[in-house]
């Protein structure tokens, strides 16, 4: 086992790093405060080739390991969350064409997104159907040659600025999955939802009323859908699970600078064991999260099944996150209150990832079913 | 399209602070924006609103100000000739913008609708003491600002130890532009105004009220900075 980066890695991350601090960073809590999306921010990582890295080379795109994206995501998300979500998400939807989509629709869909900055989004969530899937309730009826969808979804990352959705919608009792461009008619979106943290990010209602879709845009046979749409999350939760470990990592080094600098009774803060017990804490966390993502990110390269390693990972990442982010505001005290640090940011941030992308309950609901399976664990 | 030019309006000022300030963060105790040139060699500032004392230090990107000290017992004015002399063109200036619009729009109708000035009795009677009385206010206030700079800048070296602060430089350079801009406007009042209304009767005329009320409208807006700057200084965010 070499745990080691390898060179092109290595520059990966020295890459991403420079970007974070030039571009994500000192635009954070801008961003934070308005809630304005992060066009310029997206522009550069396009310019950059931070943008679309699964997109195979076929295509136009750089066809990147998903543990090579890890490191980078990883890096962005140590700046700002809610950006690394903004520039990060098109890979949610792109997945399900890359898995299931065939020439035409790669080409239609994926090859323009490699060209200039573009964005797509993944419809799935409805208001009475998160964790539960199989509750979707948007139908597709099949009309001619077309399909006509109506539905509503809801928290969708990127609906705003979207060029074409991956939409999930029922043929008779088939989940099917479609890809719908933005500018067909009968699609409605909503407001930008006022969330918790991760303002940076573009989450809205999409509302499909009568919105005609063309074969052609199906992706896979009828019934595929279900299929399509979990087999994107065991390519996009490590991913997910880095962007924590992002969270995790800012919260550390902003608690150490902190800790080192400020005295108190005469001492630095970091001489005191209550304080610096936490950030050894944190540090051990870290590593544990950060070997875990990138097991579940090199079985996926490796095209072995990591669904498993895959939840572990988000699920653990997402906690130690949390946790993290919050040690980080009691390290900081009255400070890690007031919003002029970049600290109680980090918390708000990253209570998100406990939730989206599979809640951690059913992440642990799939490490059972799949011990479930299991005759011994070795 | 309000919202179009405010947010054009908020461009430009992004890009002029930017220029200006360079990187910034808050003082975590006031808000008070201030810049990463604000510090000295040791990476320390005084908070100018505050008076807490900021170690400077960054992580990822990330700007972490922590506060160790607070500087207390601060010199303070003994006359508070500033805040005082500081309301003389910000009170005065606005009206004396008023008062000239009021007489363009007034000029112009008449222009267009023909009317002979001589056959009206609010030219004859109002508009040469609607004149005076906007020219006195210009006057006043272009002066009272030499005067607001003067006691400012004491209170600069006096309060703040004559500290660099962006805030502060922002200030000067304001200030001595509206002085400059100020003094314009009071010369070109004489091409622009006879007794009473605009003529425009010749290029020169016309040229000249042109570039009168754009020296204004920017005096103004430049005004309008230093009273929001100033009270940032004073009250914090």
């Amino acid at each position: 086992m070499d745990f080691s980066q390898t060179k092109e890695q290595q520059e990966h991350v020295e890459k991403a790093r420079a970007f974070t601090k030039e571009w994500v960073s000192p635009n954070a809590a801008k961003h934070d405060r308005s809630g304005e999306f992060p066009k310029y921010i997206c522009q550069e990582a396009f310019n950059q080739g931070f943008m679309n890295p699964h997109v195979p080379a076929k295509y136009g795109g750089s066809e990147q390991h998903v543990l090579d994206h890890c490191l980078i995501m990883e890096e962005i998300c140590t700046g700002c969350s809610g950006i690394g979500t903004a520039l990060g998400s098109n890979g949610l939807s792109q997945y399900p064409v890359i898995y299931a989509g065939n020439d035409f629709q790669k080409k239609k869909f994926l090859e323009p997104m490699t060209q200039e900055l573009m964005f797509s989004a993944y419809c799935v969530t409805e208001p009475e159907a998160g964790s539960d899937v199989s509750r979707i309730k948007s139908t597709a009826k099949k009309v001619g040659n077309d399909y006509v969808i109506n539905g509503v979804k809801w928290w969708i990352t990127g609906g705003s600025v979207a060029s074409w959705y991956f939409v999930l919608a029922r043929v008779g009792d088939k989940a099917t999955g479609f890809i719908v461009p933005a500018e067909t008619s009968g699609i409605i979106r909503g407001v930008k939802e006022q969330n918790l943290g991760q303002h940076a990010s573009n989450t809205v209602r999409v509302t499909f009323e009568d919105v005609k879709v063309p074969e052609e845009y199906r992706l896979g046979e009828e019934g595929d859908g279900f299929k399509i749409a979990m087999k994107t999350f065991d390519h996009t939760r490590p991913g997910i699970a880095s962007g924590s470990n992002g969270i995790t990592k800012a919260a550390l080094n902003i608690g150490l600078t902190y800790a080192r600098k400020r005295r108190t009774f005469d001492k630095k803060l970091i001489s005191y064991q209550g304080i610096s017990f936490k950030l050894a804490e944190i540090m051990t966390k870290l590593d544990a999260a950060r070997y875990m993502t990138y097991l579940a990110a090199d079985l996926f390269d490796k095209k072995l099944d990591n669904a498993r390693q895959a939840a572990q990972a988000k699920w653990y990442a997402a906690d130690v996150a949390m946790a993290a982010a919050t040690e980080c505001c009691q390290i900081l005290g009255g400070y890690g209150y007031t919003n002029e640090m970049p600290a109680e940011k980090l918390m708000r941030d990253a209570k998100i990832y406990q939730i989206y992308e599979g809640a951690s309950e059913i992440q642990k609901m799939i490490i059972v079913a799949k011990l479930m399976r299991t005759r011994e664990v070795h | 399209m309000l919202s179009d030019i405010m947010k054009l309006v908020d461009k430009f000022v992004d890009i002029f602070k930017k220029r200006l300030y360079g990187r910034t963060f808050r003082c975590p105790v006031c808000h008070l924006e201030l810049s990463y040139h604000d510090t000295d060699e040791n990476d320390c500032l005084v908070c100018p609103v505050c008076s807490v004392v900021i170690e400077l230090y960054e992580t990822y990107g990330h700007s972490i100000p922590v506060v160790n000290d607070v500087e207390l017992n601060r010199i303070q004015p003994k006359s508070r000739l500033h805040p005082v002399a500081t309301h003389l063109p910000i009170g005065l200036f606005p009206f004396a913008l008023l008062g000239a619009g009021f007489l363009l729009i007034v000029s112009l109708v008449f222009k267009i609708t023909g009317t002979a000035v001589s056959n009206s009795a609010f030219f004859t009677t109002y508009s040469p003491i609607i004149e005076n009385v906007t020219f006195l206010m210009l006057l006043i206030a272009v002066v009272s600002s030499a005067l607001t700079f003067l006691t400012g800048f004491i209170d600069w070296r006096g309060r703040y130890g004559a500290r660099t602060y962006r805030v502060i430089t922002l200030k000067i350079i304001l200030s001595a532009l509206f002085l400059g801009i100020g003094l314009c406007i009071v010369l070109l009042h004489f091409l622009v105004f006879t007794g009473g209304i605009i003529a425009f009767d010749s290029a020169v005329n016309v040229l000249s009220t042109v570039i009168y009320f754009i020296l204004m409208a920017a005096a103004m807006f430049m005004l309008a900075t230093l009273g929001h700057v100033g009270g940032y200084l004073v009250f914090g965010k």
